[in-house]
């Protein structure tokens, strides 16, 4: 099996490159430059010293070799719409807020989703119950940004609690950040929700419960010993995607908060035609979605031991 | 009792003939589908959506791109029922012109999804072991490939050329998101026509001298049609989001198009002074999504009960 995961992890390489290539021929296919005349103040010696500079009058390879050479020693060269920043200082600015917000999102998603499952299949058939099935299936359907939309003109336009935009200016500073949380998370919530009721159910019917009961257990025992503990473990195999998920999947939300994250900084990015951070950034959450997928997979193998990889 | 053998057996013959004849795999799955009660009123919103989206010029009460001076921001009235937006269009007639946009970019993408992913996986599964090989892997590398940033990265290197223009950047959003799109369908088409190609029918139909053209045709081709039917009702639904997601972030269909992407953009910044005109296209968006979603997982337990 470790031998499976080598092979995995070495398969990342190709595909990194072939997302490089990719991306790299993408970009330069689009018509304009950042140094077009009219997309820069610099005067027409300046521009042309900074093509120079850029290599960007050499054939689309030899750019491309450059480029390489560059972020193999761990430059992804300067940005180049910011004049004066790298891209390495930008992107050291901006990955903390996506990552905090997709950890957030997880943990918001991993308690509400598991206590609104659990308490769902305890008292079955009752108002929470439903209300629980019924916010698992409106919740796993909704887009994240129509749910974000609707938040924040209740809480943020009508009552007021919560700014509309923005993020955390410091550690204490969490009221802009609970309505991104929420907006990102609920879908994986709800999801939570139905996997934890569906399992918990499913543990409730097993003989050991009987067992359990039959010996004279109390119901709390049988409860928090057997049933909770065995419930869980197809909704700790999910945190994983989850996680996975929430961590590069926040672009839409980062865009409709103004949350200076990794995915706002691609958007400006693209907008701009700022080559070195699309580069960049593309390769960032491609290697994020490729580590991500090899940990999901790795979770699976050591949650479920039946699962062999080959 | 031998008597009365010979006179029911006709009977039931022609009883169990007649439910044969009723319970083929469609009506069958028809039946299934419509005992659903939520994937049934998901149907029923999908109708209506596409019949809104169809007859938008008769459906809307006002040109989408007509100026109400004067008016801007509006809150609804008996005139218009969802008010006016920012720069003064009526809200209800955007919302039924960008049902129109959605439902183009729903079925648009996903026929070109069919289309790349069928032929790919198809190829993949009877082309041989390098042509598999070759396609899966370009696959896998695909499938890798952040969808979201590549979809963006399309839409903007696309829209630089000269079908940019074309129905407003429409074009554009179809081609950058069934280009992206196509992986899941190739999967599960090679999937399941490489399971398919050993049942046992297969093999009685070329013990019988079928051809491998008529063993395609009229075997697994039939045969893969649900699972492709079950991913196109998620395609669908997703595509309309993407297009939503994109024309929000300002890179996909351009007003005055109507798109309800473009619609929540514009809503937004008027959303201090009045919720309707970003709420109305989000709802909009939020109500086909779930209904698409509903009729999706009806149509997956329709098709294929052994998967409940």
């Amino acid at each position: 099996m470790t031998g499976y995961f080598v092979r995995r992890f070495l398969w990342m390489i190709p595909v990194l490159l072939f997302i490089a290539i990719i991306t790299f021929s993408l970009m330069h296919l689009v018509p304009g430059g950042p140094f077009e005349p009219g997309e820069t103040k610099a005067s027409e010696p300046g521009r042309q010293a900074l093509i120079q500079k850029y290599h960007l009058n050499e054939p689309v390879y030899v750019q491309f070799f450059y480029w390489m050479r560059d972020v193999l020693h761990g430059d992804f060269g300067p940005d180049l719409v910011v004049q004066g920043t790298s891209v390495n200082r930008l992107l050291k600015q901006s990955w903390k807020p996506t990552i905090a917000l997709g950890l957030l999102a997880t943990i918001y998603a991993g308690t509400v989703g598991y206590l609104l499952g659990l308490l769902a299949s305890i008292k079955r058939n009752s108002l929470l119950d439903y209300f629980s099935v019924g916010f698992a299936t409106v919740g796993a359907a909704a887009p994240n940004f129509v749910l974000g939309i609707i938040l924040v003109v209740i809480f943020a336009v009508r009552l007021r609690w919560v700014p509309a935009i923005g993020w955390a200016t410091g550690p204490t500073d969490i009221r802009p950040v609970i309505l991104p949380v929420i907006a990102l998370g609920s879908l994986s919530a709800s999801y939570i929700a139905r996997v934890t009721r569906a399992s918990m159910l499913e543990v409730m019917h097993q003989d050991y419960i009987r067992t359990a009961r039959a010996k004279g257990l109390s119901e709390r025992v049988v409860l928090m010993r057997h049933i909770v503990r065995n419930g869980m473990i197809p909704v700790l195999t999910l945190l994983g995607p989850i996680a996975a998920a929430l961590l590069t999947g926040s672009f839409i939300i980062e865009q409709f908060f103004s949350i200076p994250g990794i995915g706002r900084a691609y958007v400006q990015a693209i907008i701009g035609r700022d080559y070195p951070m699309i580069m960049a950034t593309t390769l960032i959450y491609g290697a994020a979605i490729s580590v991500a997928n090899l940990v999901v997979d790795a979770t699976y193998a050591i949650f479920d031991p039946r699962i062999r990889y080959s | 009792m031998a008597q009365q053998q010979t006179v029911t057996t006709p009977a039931l013959l022609a009883e169990a003939e007649r439910q044969v004849r009723v319970r083929s795999l469609w009506g069958d799955a028809f039946r299934r589908l419509i005992r659903n009660r939520l994937a049934l009123a998901g149907g029923i919103v999908v109708l209506v959506f596409a019949a809104v989206a169809v007859l938008a010029p008769l459906a809307a009460p006002y040109d989408y791109a007509h100026i109400f001076t004067g008016k801007q921001l509006a809150p609804p009235s008996p005139s218009h029922w969802l008010g006016v937006d920012l720069v003064g269009r009526d809200t209800l007639s955007r919302v039924i012109y960008g049902a129109r946009t959605s439902l183009g970019v729903g079925l648009f993408t996903s026929a070109i999804v069919v289309v790349i992913g069928s032929v790919v996986g198809g190829v993949a599964a009877l082309g041989g072991k390098y042509a598999d090989n070759l396609l899966m892997r370009f696959t896998d590398m695909v499938y890798a490939f952040p969808d979201l940033l590549f979809i963006i990265l399309l839409q903007a290197v696309l829209s630089g050329t000269g079908l940019g223009n074309v129905m407003g950047g429409l074009l554009v959003v179809f081609l950058a998101i069934g280009m992206v799109n196509w992986v899941t369908l190739a999967r599960i088409v090679r999937g399941q026509m490489l399971s398919l190609r050993e049942r046992d029918y297969v093999l009685a139909a070329r013990a019988l001298g079928a051809t491998r053209r008529r063993i395609v045709v009229r075997h697994l081709l039939p045969n893969t049609l649900s699972p492709v039917i079950v991913v196109v009702t998620f395609a669908i639904p997703q595509a309309i989001f993407l297009e939503a997601a994109l024309s929000f972030i300002g890179v996909g269909v351009r007003p005055p198009t109507a798109s309800w992407g473009n619609m929540i953009y514009d809503g937004y910044a008027s959303i201090l002074a009045t919720p309707w005109p970003i709420l109305s296209p989000a709802l909009a968006l939020a109500v086909t999504f779930l209904a698409f979603t509903f009729l999706g997982d009806g149509l997956r337990d329709a098709l294929d009960p052994r998967t409940r």
